[in-house]
C-alpha cells in the first residue's frame, strides 16, 4: 500500500474538519457530563427544534456563496407566519394558509433580490432594512394578538414519527435530510449551483462569459425567501401558535451554521455538506450544554467562541506555513548567494 | 365562595412526611441575573431544603417566545419530577409542556401563566383584581384618609396599571374614602427622567397635594428621588409599588414611609410544596381544591379558576422589615 493511497483513504474534506471535530468533542463532553445525554430517542427527537435553522442555513449557503447575505430570513418567516395566521383566523382552510405563507416568503425574498440587483445596492444594507421592514409588517398584521387554536391535525408535526418504534424517526429530521439532498444536487449537479459558485468567486468574469450573474443572485434570494416561508409553516405547526416575535434572531443562528460549515462569508466557496455537518455540530454543542443545566448566555458564548476558532485556526495555520516557506526560501537564497 | 368551599377536598402535608424520596425539580425563570426571579429561586431553595428536593435553575439568554423550549426538553430528558416555569409566552411553549406532562412530569407556572391546558396549576404573586382598591387604601393609611392625591403611572397604555387604576376609580366611585380627592393621573412612561419630571409637575401644580401613588417600580423610585431633595420631603407622601432594593435608600433617609409589592419568594415556596403534595398525596389541582403548608405565607390556599393559586396579599415594606428582602 502506497502512502498516497493511505492518505486518500483517510482524507477528509478540509472544510468538514472543524465542525466534525466540534461535533465529536461535544458528543464526548455531553456523555461525560450527563448520564442522560446519550439517549438515542432524545437526541433524534431534539433535532426537531433545529429544523428551521437548518433549512434557513441550507438556503443561505447559496446566497452567501454568491457573495451576498440575507439578514431578513427570520423576518420573512415572521411575515409569512403572520399572513398564514391572519388567513387562518379569517376561516381559510389550513392548507391554503400554508401555501399562502410559502408564497409570501417567495415574494418577499424576490423583493430583496430585485432591490439588490435593480439598484445595485449591497445586500447587507438591503436585507438589514427588510429585516426591520418585514418584522414591522408582521407587527402591523398581528399587533399584540396571538393566533392559536390551529387544528390538531396541523399542530405538532415535530412530535410525529415517520418511522415509529424505538428510537423512532421524527418528521423534521426526515424533512431536513430530504432538503439537504435536494440542495446538495442543486449545488453540485445542476447548472444553477455551478453558476452560484462561479458568480461568487469571480463575478465579473462570469458576467463577461455570457452568464447572467444577476439572475443567479436573484434566484438565490427568491429561494431563501421561499424556504423562509416553508419554515413559517413548520414553526407554526411546531409551536401551535403565532405571535409577532416568532423566529426572532434565527437569521444569526442560521448564518453561524453556514459560516461554521466553511462557506466563505465573502462568497465563492461553500458546500452543503459543510452546512449540514455544522448544523449537527451546533446541535451537539447546545444539547451537551443544556443537558448539563448550563445557561443560555454561556451556550451563546460557547458557540461564538467555536465560530471564531473555526474561522481563525485555518488562517493561523496557513500563516505559519507561509512564514515557514518564506524562511525556507530565504535560507535557500542565502545559501545560493554564499555558494557564488 | 362558601358553596365552593363545601365541596373541596382538603390535603395537608408536613415537611417531615415528604422527606423520603429525593425530588428533582427544574425551575425555568424568564431570564437570569434578575433579582426578582432570584427571589423566587430563593423561595424554591428555602422550601427545597426541608422537602429533600434539588432545584435546578436554568434560563435562556433571551426572553423570546421559544427560547425556553430547549430547557424544558432537557428537563424531560433528565426525567425530573417537576418543571416550574415563568413562561415567556402563553402559547408557544404549550406543545413542549404537554409533552412533559405526558411523560409524567408535574408542570406548574410561576409568576406568569400559559394557556390553562398546558400546565397543572399556576401560582400568581398576588390578587391583581383587588390591587386597585389596595392602592387607595395604602395611600389612605398614610395620609389619614383625607387630602389631595395623584397617581403617577407607567405608560397610558400599560394594561396592568390601567386595570389597577380603573379598579381604584371604581372603588372611589363606590364611595370609598370620601375625604380624599384624586386630583390627577399622570404618566411617566416608565422612564426615570420623564417620571421625575411628571412628579415635579404634580408638586408644582397641586400645592395641597398630600400623596403621590406610583404603582410602577420606575415611577415610585423617580418620585422618591424628586422628593428626597425637595423642601416638601416629609410633607408629601410617596407610596405605591416598588422593589426593596430600589427604595431602600429612600426609606432609610425618611423620604418614604412605606410602600408595597409582593414577596416573589413566596411563589417559589408554594410551588415546591405543591409539587411534593402532588407527588405524595396524588393531589390533582382543580378549581376549589384546598391545600396548606404550615409556616408559609397565609398557610393555606384555595385554587381559583383553572387551578390558579394566589400566593398571598401584597407585602408592605417599611424601615422595620425592608432589610429582610433583597430584590
Amino acid at each position: 500500500m502506497t502512502s498516497t493511497k493511505k492518505t486518500r483513504r483517510f482524507a477528509l474534506p478540509s472544510h468538514l474538519t472543524g465542525p466534525l471535530l466540534i461535533l465529536i468533542i461535544a458528543m464526548i463532553y455531553g456523555s461525560l457530563g450527563s448520564e442522560y445525554f446519550l439517549d438515542p430517542a432524545s437526541i433524534i427527537f431534539n433535532t426537531g427544534r433545529y429544523i428551521e435553522i437548518g433549512l434557513l442555513a441550507l438556503a443561505l449557503t447559496f446566497v452567501i456563496i454568491n457573495g451576498d447575505i440575507d439578514l431578513s430570513v427570520a423576518s420573512i418567516l415572521a411575515a409569512s407566519a403572520a399572513v398564514m395566521a391572519k388567513l387562518f383566523a379569517a376561516g381559510t382552510p389550513i392548507l391554503w394558509c400554508a401555501l399562502a405563507a410559502v408564497f409570501t416568503g417567495f415574494i418577499l425574498g424576490l423583493i430583496n433580490g430585485l432591490i439588490v440587483i435593480k439598484f445595485g445596492l449591497p445586500s447587507l444594507v438591503v436585507t438589514l432594512a427588510t429585516l426591520a421592514l418585514y418584522r414591522g409588517l408582521t407587527q402591523v398584521l398581528l399587533e399584540d394578538s396571538v393566533v392559536a387554536d390551529y387544528p390538531e391535525s396541523f399542530v405538532g408535526f415535530d412530535q410525529r414519527l415517520v418511522i415509529g418504534g424505538y428510537p423512532g424517526f421524527p418528521a423534521p429530521l426526515a424533512v431536513f435530510i430530504v432538503a439537504s439532498i435536494i440542495f446538495y444536487f442543486i449545488l453540485r449537479k445542476a447548472n444553477y449551483g455551478l453558476l452560484n459558485v462561479m458568480t461568487g468567486s469571480n463575478a465579473s468574469s462570469t458576467k463577461f462569459s455570457g452568464i447572467s450573474v444577476n439572475s443567479v443572485r436573484l434566484s438565490a434570494f427568491a429561494l431563501s425567501g421561499l424556504v423562509s416561508g416553508i419554515c413559517a409553516v413548520l414553526i407554526t405547526s411546531r409551536l401551535g401558535s403565532t405571535i409577532s416575535n416568532v423566529g426572532l434572531g434565527l437569521e444569526l443562528l442560521a448564518i453561524t451554521v453556514v459560516v461554521l460549515g466553511g462557506t466563505d462569508i465573502f462568497g465563492g466557496r461553500g458546500t452543503i455538506s459543510g452546512t449540514v455537518v455544522a448544523l449537527l455540530a451546533i446541535m451537539a454543542v447546545r444539547e451537551s450544554l443544556v443537558i448539563q443545566d448550563i445557561n443560555g448566555q454561556v451556550q451563546d458564548g460557547a458557540i461564538g467562541l467555536l465560530l471564531i476558532l473555526t474561522v481563525l485556526v485555518p488562517r493561523i495555520r496557513s500563516a505559519i506555513v507561509d512564514k515557514r516557506n518564506r524562511k525556507k526560501r530565504f535560507n535557500e537564497a542565502q545559501s545560493q548567494i554564499a555558494n557564488h | 365562595m362558601s358553596l365552593v368551599l363545601a365541596g373541596l377536598s382538603v390535603a395537608s402535608v408536613g415537611p417531615a412526611n415528604a422527606a423520603k424520596k429525593k425530588y428533582k425539580v427544574t425551575y425555568i425563570p424568564k431570564n437570569l441575573g434578575n433579582p426578582y426571579f432570584d427571589a423566587i429561586v430563593g423561595g424554591f431553595n428555602k422550601a427545597g431544603k426541608k422537602l429533600n428536593m434539588t432545584v435546578k435553575v436554568v434560563a435562556p439568554a433571551q426572553a423570546g417566545a421559544t427560547d425556553q423550549i430547549p430547557f424544558i426538553e432537557a428537563a424531560i430528558q433528565q426525567k425530573v419530577d417537576a418543571i416550574a416555569i415563568s413562561p415567556n409566552d402563553a402559547d408557544a411553549l404549550c406543545p413542549t409542556l404537554k409533552r412533559a406532562m405526558r411523560a409524567g412530569i408535574v408542570v406548574l407556572t410561576v409568576n406568569g401563566d400559559t394557556t390553562a391546558s398546558c400546565r397543572q396549576a399556576s401560582i400568581t404573586p398576588t390578587d391583581f383584581s383587588v390591587l386597585g382598591q389596595y392602592l387607595v387604601d395604602q395611600t389612605a393609611k398614610l395620609i389619614g384618609d383625607k387630602g389631595d392625591w395623584a397617581f403617577l403611572s407607567a405608560t397610558s397604555t400599560a394594561p396592568d396599571q390601567n386595570a389597577w387604576l380603573a379598579g381604584a376609580q371604581k372603588y372611589i366611585d363606590g364611595g370609598a374614602k370620601p375625604n380624599m380627592k384624586l386630583v390627577a393621573t399622570v404618566y411617566g412612561d416608565d422612564q426615570p427622567e420623564k417620571s421625575a419630571t411628571e412628579a415635579q409637575a404634580l408638586l408644582a401644580r397641586f400645592p395641597n397635594l398630600k400623596a403621590i401613588n406610583a404603582p410602577t417600580t420606575v415611577g415610585i423610585a423617580a418620585a422618591a428621588q424628586v422628593l428626597s431633595t425637595s423642601p416638601l420631603k416629609g410633607k408629601v407622601v410617596v407610596t405605591g409599588l416598588g422593589t426593596p432594593n430600589q427604595m431602600r435608600q429612600y426609606v432609610k433617609d425618611g423620604t418614604v414611609k412605606s410602600f408595597s409589592l409582593w414577596d416573589p419568594g413566596l411563589q417559589g415556596e408554594i410551588a415546591a410544596n405543591l409539587i411534593v403534595q402532588m407527588k405524595t398525596k396524588k393531589l390533582k389541582p382543580k378549581q376549589g381544591l384546598k391545600f396548606s403548608v404550615k409556616g408559609v405565607g397565609p398557610g393555606s390556599w384555595t385554587m381559583g379558576k383553572d387551578a390558579q393559586i394566589i400566593a398571598g396579599p401584597p407585602q408592605e415594606f417599611d424601615a422595620s422589615n425592608i432589610d429582610k428582602f433583597n430584590f
